[in-house]
């Protein structure tokens, strides 16, 4: 939309019929709607989220606090003695004034006034607890660094990066072969092995946790990456699936041209196909990445105990002891989690969203 | 075209002629196979060897805390699953109905979500299409917790929020989310709506993947936004659509986080979390008794391959691909 | 595509699967039989017999790594984590045990502990050492421990230092699965800042002792006392008690008592006195008459005088940060010294000591008993090097050591008194309350072996959970359904 008001642009718009002018207003009515209706969805979509970044920047005394409004803060207090007291907003003599409750009691509780503590404590008849405190602002970002330093993130990090970027290129460019074998060649059994390809997901995972766990032991394979990076070397179903789907969508012409030049298939694949695929190659890519990096259950089973090779998904498991936990620690890990595949995602977009267009319109 | 018709169809369909295969068949053969040799090799090593395995456990008492008294027992863990346990149908049904309830819901709002992102008249798309996204990468043991609090009858935000608009919801006579067995395919249908990110992003990507030139000859033809949407995108996205149907089918048969983490095994309120899974945990992990186990996650995939089998003979009906079959 | 096709390969795979399984007939008994797997591994180091090992000397020269798996019990909270690999350190910085024995730790959390265990042993790569546990962890694999009766024979390992009852404790169907460690008594934790604001004395420290009131009035130190204490320790956002008019239980900010960290029902119920839901047969379901009243003077608690938090209060922030005593919300708690083991000192307050556990109805005290112990797998690969190992964390020396490290009482008669005078060990509670509640055990033990143990342990909270969250529950009229749900169970295991 213009927002530049030169003298020719405004002079060119009231020369413009009315019915455009009036196309105008509805197309940025229509922004306007559209944008507050997203916005909208958004904000009852990220209320959970809203609720864990708040708690990541709590105390657990503020998180336990129960007269805490939603942002972080804690009661002012004052020092008295050695102790810290709370200030509270004490109405006395018809006027309210800012005390520090030095000794809390059901009746009748002692304060003294900040401003003048040489004067020592008095007593307040009344309940404290039907008393507003004085509040200010505080957020814990020192959750944040503690929790960083806790499970060791830079170690982590370099883990799951690595776990997730071996096994994305290992994994996506094996089902892209694989995929393009499902879609674009007839042999018999096809049908059938695409179904078992897909029952490789059907099947519980749990159920062949024992067996696949048998068999990594007696290669010796356990306590090591092997077992989660090797097997997603031949492709997986969920990647060749969603490829295929892709590929499939492809309109064979391109294939024929390329062949009536006498390029081979693996030629014809690699650089008619994929090129075309770059978009969904990208995005399948991306969702095996983020499938990776929040993959709990299998290293946590593999790597069991040894808690220096552990990617970041099963390092939020160490702030669960078993008499105590840290909800604000988990969260605050979460969050630094968060941001990695966060910005991956906000530039990749535009790679794998706006690819499609331009290969849909050249059809 | 109703299912039965679909099915009907099919078999009354003319017959596979078998014929010798030429050379250009055979050689289209071989490459394919070709192709899809790395699957083929990395299944019958990584796959094919524990499937088969957890089959046999099947008919084997099998208890995981004494492996080595591992004792055959024929058909006993199968018979007494089909026939005598009542929990293996009621958790089943539980698990269906709520696909029933849920996927429909979940499906049409990632495809919804995908349309208003993709809007061109939204604006920020990158911004709101990344933060859509956002809840998916929070991590499992994270969102438990956030669902647990959040969810809290006493304390949690939702029933705080509901408050505002004053309807009554905090407390024990309030809104008990995860308390109320009526109320527990809504709250897992909202938690699951969370996730959906995957979802709309593969919609989004098939709506991207629309020539513009459709769209623009409906506009001239004088189409709608509705019927642009009924007409155009909604049958081009359908090879996406069938992807999360056949994955949401799948992922709705092995319901299980959720509910575990935030009910565990005991099918509390009144059974209602008691989904198909978490009936397979309690009885392979936490009674040990692996035997069972196995032969409950082998009526799980038998059922789930059906209903795939199902899905994948509907397809051309409904799903439209450029490159045909 | 034809529908046609699809049915085949149904057929297909069953067929294909079914025919595998048959034919693979030696082959499928490696797969599954995981401990011949696990021989056959096992070849670098020893040859895992069944006892029978015990009894030939120990392997020379072989280096072993003995593994020891932590996550069944104490041993996950980060505070623990460095002290227990100082205990590892130590051992491979020494070499107590020879130059070829080596030890290794591997810490999983607690919540996924028993699934990585399992997996473990029936995957064929048990570990050597598994603990501290207590009964409830332990049974999850009855069956599955070494016996260590033919190994204490073997090494001639000294048991005198042991309260023998204690060593019975751990001989749990003929099978010596472990050895004392350690006993963590329990108490009553307050919080006495609220004590102070509420203007009430200090529950008593010694057990049996009657409650003086701040009067001087003497009192029976009861349950009736507990809860005449917890209404009035009990604060709605208004300053309100249970006992006020107005008094509104859904802003309950602050409760009277939260029962145990665990809050399941036998170990909440053994303050009403011990008892079991199993007869002295161990096949017929019972319902001790005080357990009965138990339940529903507990669900009168929560939701008649609102002392006690409903599950959903429990569960909030409100009490879950980081536990109900430490998110100073919750004025009394009975816990046992382990709470203690990952430094109370971190509470968010730090105004709490210890008291007595209050008498049940009958006056009879009941303070009941953990106590952990480390077992070993049957299968494990290097058993009589990991019966060496556990003798060595439980000797005279390291014994008291990881007692610290876990808070517990030290099971060595010889190590108490230097260990409770140890300023080391001072957490800032009196031990000596700890070591009196040793007198008051819960025989039967409230996590004592029942038939079926874990099926049996779910059946009961399938019977409780819903009691406990309902408000409107009628507790009294369902105390007959438990036998329905329980006495099915028992008939299949003992059956």
């Amino acid at each position: 939309m213009a927002t530049t008001t030169s003298r020719e642009q405004r002079d060119a718009l009231a020369r413009e019929p009315e019915w455009k002018i009036r196309a105008r207003r509805r197309t940025l009515l229509m922004k306007m709607g559209t944008t507050a209706l997203a916005a909208a969805l958004l904000a009852v979509f990220l209320m959970p989220m809203a609720y864990a970044f708040v708690t990541s920047a709590k105390t657990a005394e503020q998180a336990s606090d129960p007269a805490a409004p939603i942002l972080p803060s804690e009661p002012a207090t004052f020092e008295y003695e050695g102790k810290e007291a709370p200030i509270l907003l004490v109405p006395i003599d018809g006027e309210t004034r800012e005390l520090a409750l030095v000794s809390p009691g059901r009746q009748q509780s002692e304060f003294v006034d900040p401003a003048n503590p040489e004067a020592g404590t008095f007593v307040w008849e009344g309940n404290w607890r039907q008393l507003e405190p004085v509040r200010q602002s505080s957020w814990a970002w020192e959750n944040y660094s503690e929790a960083w330093n806790f499970i060791s993130f830079p170690r982590l990090l370099y883990w799951t990066l690595l776990y997730a970027f071996v096994t994305m290129v290992g994994a996506v460019g094996s089902s892209a072969f694989v995929a393009y074998g499902f879609s674009r060649f007839r042999f018999p059994g096809r049908s059938v092995l695409f179904i078992v390809l897909i029952g490789t997901i059907i099947l519980p995972p749990a159920v062949v946790l024992i067996p696949r766990y048998t068999f990594f032991t007696a290669i010796d394979w356990t306590g090591t990456w092997l077992p989660l990076i090797v097997p997603l070397m031949f492709g997986n179903a969920y990647n060749v699936f969603l490829l295929r789907q892709y590929f499939m969508t492809i309109p064979r012409e391109m294939e024929q041209a390329a062949s009536v030049d006498g390029a081979g298939p693996l030629r014809t694949f690699l650089q008619v196909i994929l090129p075309q695929a770059v978009p969904a190659v990208t995005a399948v890519s991306l969702f095996h990445f983020f499938f990776a990096w929040n993959d709990f259950f299998e290293p946590l089973i593999y790597l069991a105990g040894n808690r220096d090779i552990v990617p970041i998904s099963v390092g939020l498991s160490f702030f669960s002891g078993t008499y105590e936990q840290n909800p604000n620690l988990i969260m605050a890990a979460s969050f630094i989690a968060l941001v990695i595949p966060l910005v991956i995602f906000f530039f990749s977009q535009r790679i794998f969203l706006s690819g499609i267009v331009v290969s849909g319109a050249e059809k | 075209m109703s299912f039965a018709e679909a099915i009907r169809e099919s078999r009354s369909g003319p017959r596979v002629r078998r014929h010798k295969m030429s050379t250009t068949e055979k050689r289209e053969a071989k490459l394919g196979l070709a192709f899809i040799s790395p699957w083929l090799i990395g299944f019958s090593i990584f796959y094919l060897i524990p499937m088969i395995a957890s089959l046999v456990i099947s008919f084997f008492d099998f208890d995981l805390a004494n492996p080595d008294e591992a004792a055959f027992n024929g058909l006993d863990n199968w018979k007494r699953m089909l026939f005598d346990d009542p929990n293996t149908w009621k958790s089943l049904w539980i698990t269906v109905r709520f696909g029933l309830i849920s996927l429909p819901i979940w499906m049409a709002s990632a495809f919804l979500l995908a349309v208003l992102l993709n809007s061109l008249n939204l604006v920020g798309r990158n911004i709101f299409r990344t933060a859509f996204f956002a809840p998916s990468l929070v991590p499992f043991v994270a969102s438990a917790l956030i669902w647990g609090q959040v969810l809290n009858s006493q304390t949690g935000w939702v029933n705080r929020i509901i408050e505002w608009f004053g309807i009554p919801a905090v407390g024990l006579d309030g809104i008990r989310w995860l308390d109320d067995p009526t109320l527990i395919p809504v709250t897992f249908t909202f938690i699951g709506i969370w996730g959906i990110g995957n979802a709309i992003l593969i919609n989004l990507a098939g709506l991207q993947g629309i020539p513009t030139a459709l769209h623009e000859a409906a506009q001239i033809d004088g189409a709608g936004w509705w019927r642009r949407l009924r007409s155009i995108s909604l049958p081009m996205v359908t090879p996406v659509i069938f992807y999360n149907l056949v994955l949401g089918v799948v992922a709705l048969l092995q319901y299980f986080l959720p509910p575990f983490v935030l009910n565990g095994t005991t099918g509390y309120p009144e059974g209602a979390t008691n989904f198909f899974m978490i009936y397979f945990y309690q009885q392979a992990f936490d009674f040990s008794q692996m035997g069972y186990g196995a032969a409950l996650a082998w009526l799980l995939f038998f059922f789930g391959l059906a209903v795939t089998i199902l899905l994948f003979g509907t397809q051309k009906y409904w799903v439209y691909y450029a490159a045909g079959d | 595509m034809r529908l046609r096709k699809y049915r085949a390969v149904i057929v297909m795979v069953l067929v294909f699967a079914l025919l595998a399984a048959a034919c693979g007939g030696d082959d499928t008994t490696t797969g599954d039989g995981e401990t011949t797997t696990t021989a056959g591994d096992g070849e670098t180091t020893t040859t895992a017999g069944d006892g029978d090992t015990a009894t030939t000397a120990p392997p020379s020269g072989e280096a072993v790594e003995v593994r020891w798996f932590i996550g069944m019990g104490a041993g996950t909270d980060a505070p623990v984590i460095p002290l227990q690999q100082a205990v590892v350190d130590e051992f491979n910085a020494t070499k107590p045990l020879g130059e070829n024995i080596t030890l290794k730790m591997e810490v999983v959390d607690a919540d996924d502990a028993p699934t990585v265990l399992q997996t473990q042993i029936a995957g064929g790569n048990p570990p050597d050492i598994v603990g501290p546990m207590g009964v409830r962890s332990a049974a999850t694999f009855f069956g599955g421990w070494l016996d260590m009766a033919p190994y204490i024979e073997s090494n001639n390992y000294d048991l005198s230092d042991f309260d023998p009852a204690f060593v019975d404790f751990w001989n749990i169907g003929g099978v010596q699965i472990g050895l004392p460690f350690g006993a963590f008594p329990q108490m009553m934790w307050y919080n006495s800042a609220h004590f102070d604001e509420a203007g009430l004395a200090y529950p008593p420290q010694e057990f049996g002792a009657p409650y003086v009131d701040a009067d001087g009035n003497e009192k029976p130190w009861n349950v009736d006392t507990l809860r005449e204490l917890g209404m009035v320790l009990t604060v709605d956002s208004n300053g309100l008690t249970p006992l006020d008019d107005g008094f509104d239980p859904n802003a309950t900010v602050q409760w009277g008592y939260c029962g145990t960290v665990q809050n399941e029902f036998r170990g909440l119920a053994t303050m009403f006195g011990a008892g079991s839901f199993v007869a002295d047969d161990n096949e017929t379901f019972q319902f001790p008459e005080h357990w009965k009243d138990f339940a529903v003077w507990y669900h009168d608690a929560i939701y008649k005088d609102y002392w006690i938090p409903n599950p959903d209060f429990r569960e909030s922030d409100l009490l879950a940060n980081p536990s109900p005593l430490g998110s100073g919300n919750c004025s009394m708690m009975a816990t046992h010294t382990w709470f203690q083991g990952w430094g109370t000192g971190e509470l968010a307050f730090d105004e709490f000591d210890t008291a007595a556990i209050p008498a049940g109805p009958d006056g009879t005290i009941t303070a009941k008993l953990h106590a952990d112990t480390f077992g070993i797998p049957e299968s494990a690969p290097n058993p009589n090097e990991a019966f060496q190992v556990v003798g060595w964390m439980l000797g005279p020396e390291q014994g008291p050591v990881l007692a610290g490290i876990y808070g517990a009482l030290p099971a060595r008669n010889s190590a108490q008194e230097s260990f409770v005078a140890d300023p080391e060990n001072d957490a800032g509670f009196t031990w000596s309350v700890g070591q009196d509640a040793l007198s008051y055990p819960d025989i039967p033990s409230h996590e004592a072996w029942w038939p079926a143990y874990v099926e049996s342990v779910d059946g009961l909270d399938s019977w409780w959970d819903p009691l406990v969250r309902d408000p409107n529950a009628d507790v009294a009229a369902a105390i007959p359904e438990l036998e329905g749900i329980l006495q099915p169970i028992y008939d299949r295991a003992t059956g």
